[in-house]
């Protein structure tokens, strides 16, 4: 999963102290994710692919680069499963 | 499925705007939060009805009120419905400018802006009907009154212990008419079983019934009591409240709060009031396996208060 991510249009978030409030409007569903999924989440402004929110992320919370790049990996792909990101297709040189 | 499909016959038709043959010149008055609301063009019927339902609520007219007309429909503009074993849930479509609802014999519009805020298009003025289809119109309208106040509505069951309100919220089968029922079995008074209103209170918030119970009658009109704690249901095999987050409790109380969480053009003031209801009230998770052994963990809280 190396696209660039971009969150649904009737997706919105909230930072609630270490977690996020998800609500996809269309769907009626509400999720709470924590630290680093919302951070997936509010970094999915279809700009950013894994790698470069991995340069994030490392730089935000005090854990193993490898760690979080497996995190934001399955983060990204459960919020792209739950219908809250979309993987765009990267644009060329 | 095109809005309002599966009960008009003509969705495409549905009302552009406020206006039509209303049933007659009777009104009703009545005193709830974010009202006073007035219910104008009714029939004889359809006043007798609503004066019936709503006694104790009830008032003379007002100067500054939310104005709903009711207007004639056609029965052949509504489908038949075959109801068994059916749930029924209301077809909403949210505007910038309205909420359009149908739902069986009705077709509603809301438009919050303007003075005149509802109208009810409908074929019934019998008694058992009237009441069904103007709640299914009022129970939004209060709800989006009450958001656009800073105050809420939330589907729960509110049980009243040595002056203060102790709030369940849950998802539908969750338990909340269980504990209206078990607290009503050991001498607790309780507000509604299915809605009530959160009000912002000083540094507080205070809870309310509205006329809208559940499984248990309306017990008249009710007082407004300070909220000591919410507490979202889960059945489980044991009794036992555990803390939740912030972002945990905003999400139980988001999705109990009805019409209004839906609306993609009027949520964000509910959603501010959800954020204040969670800084200023406790909020746990309250798992119980639908008896009364639960009982000793609220009433000691209450005693602690």
């Amino acid at each position: 999963m190396n696209s660039l991510l971009k969150r649904c249009p009737d997706v919105r978030f909230r930072r609630l102290g270490d977690e996020s409030v998800v609500v996809k409007q269309s769907a009626g569903e509400v999720f709470v994710l924590n630290g680093i999924g919302g951070r997936v989440l509010e970094l999915a402004d279809g700009t950013v692919d894994i790698p470069r929110m991995v340069d994030r992320l490392e730089a935000e919370f005090d854990a193993a680069r490898d760690v979080i790049a497996v995190d934001v990996e399955r983060f990204a792909r459960e919020l792209e499963q739950a219908g809250l990101i979309e993987s765009l297709p990267e644009s060329g040189p | 499925m095109t809005f309002g499909s599966q009960f008009l016959r003509y969705p495409d038709l549905f009302p552009a705007r406020i206006g039509g043959e209303v049933w007659g010149e009777r009104e009703v008055w009545i005193d709830l939060p974010g009202g006073p609301y007035a219910f104008t063009g009714l029939s004889e019927r359809q006043e007798l009805a609503m004066r019936a339902r709503y006694g104790d609520y009830l008032r003379e007219p007002a100067p500054d009120f939310v104005a709903t007309r009711v207007f004639r429909a056609q029965q052949s503009d509504f489908l038949e419905v075959d109801t068994r074993g059916w749930e029924y849930s209301l077809d909403v479509e949210h505007e910038a400018g309205a909420i359009l609802i149908a739902g069986m014999n009705l077709m509603a519009r809301l438009e919050l802006q303007a003075r005149q805020a509802g109208a009810v298009w409908t074929s019934e003025d019998r008694e058992e009907y009237v009441i069904g289809v103007v709640e299914n119109f009022f129970r939004p309208l209060l709800a989006y009154r009450v958001a656009e106040r800073g105050a809420l509505v939330l589907h729960s069951s509110a049980v009243v212990l040595d002056g203060g309100a102790y709030v369940f919220v849950g998802r539908s089968g969750a338990g909340k008419s269980t504990v209206a029922r078990l607290a009503l079995e050991r001498g607790h008074a309780i507000l509604s079983d299915d809605l009530n209103v959160l009000s912002p209170a000083g540094s507080g918030w205070n809870v309310a019934r509205l006329p809208f119970a559940g499984e248990y009658p309306d017990h008249g009109r009710g007082e407004t009591v300070p909220v000591a704690a919410i507490y979202e249901l889960e059945k489980g095999a044991t009794h036992a409240l555990s803390p939740t987050t912030p972002a945990a409790s905003f999400a139980a109380l988001l999705r109990c709060a009805p019409y209004v969480n839906g609306d993609p053009y009027r949520v964000s003031r509910l959603e501010e009031s959800i954020s204040a209801v969670v800084r200023d009230v406790p909020c746990s998770r309250l798992t119980f396996s639908l008896d009364p052994g639960f009982w000793p963990i609220i009433e000691e809280r209450a005693i602690l208060r």
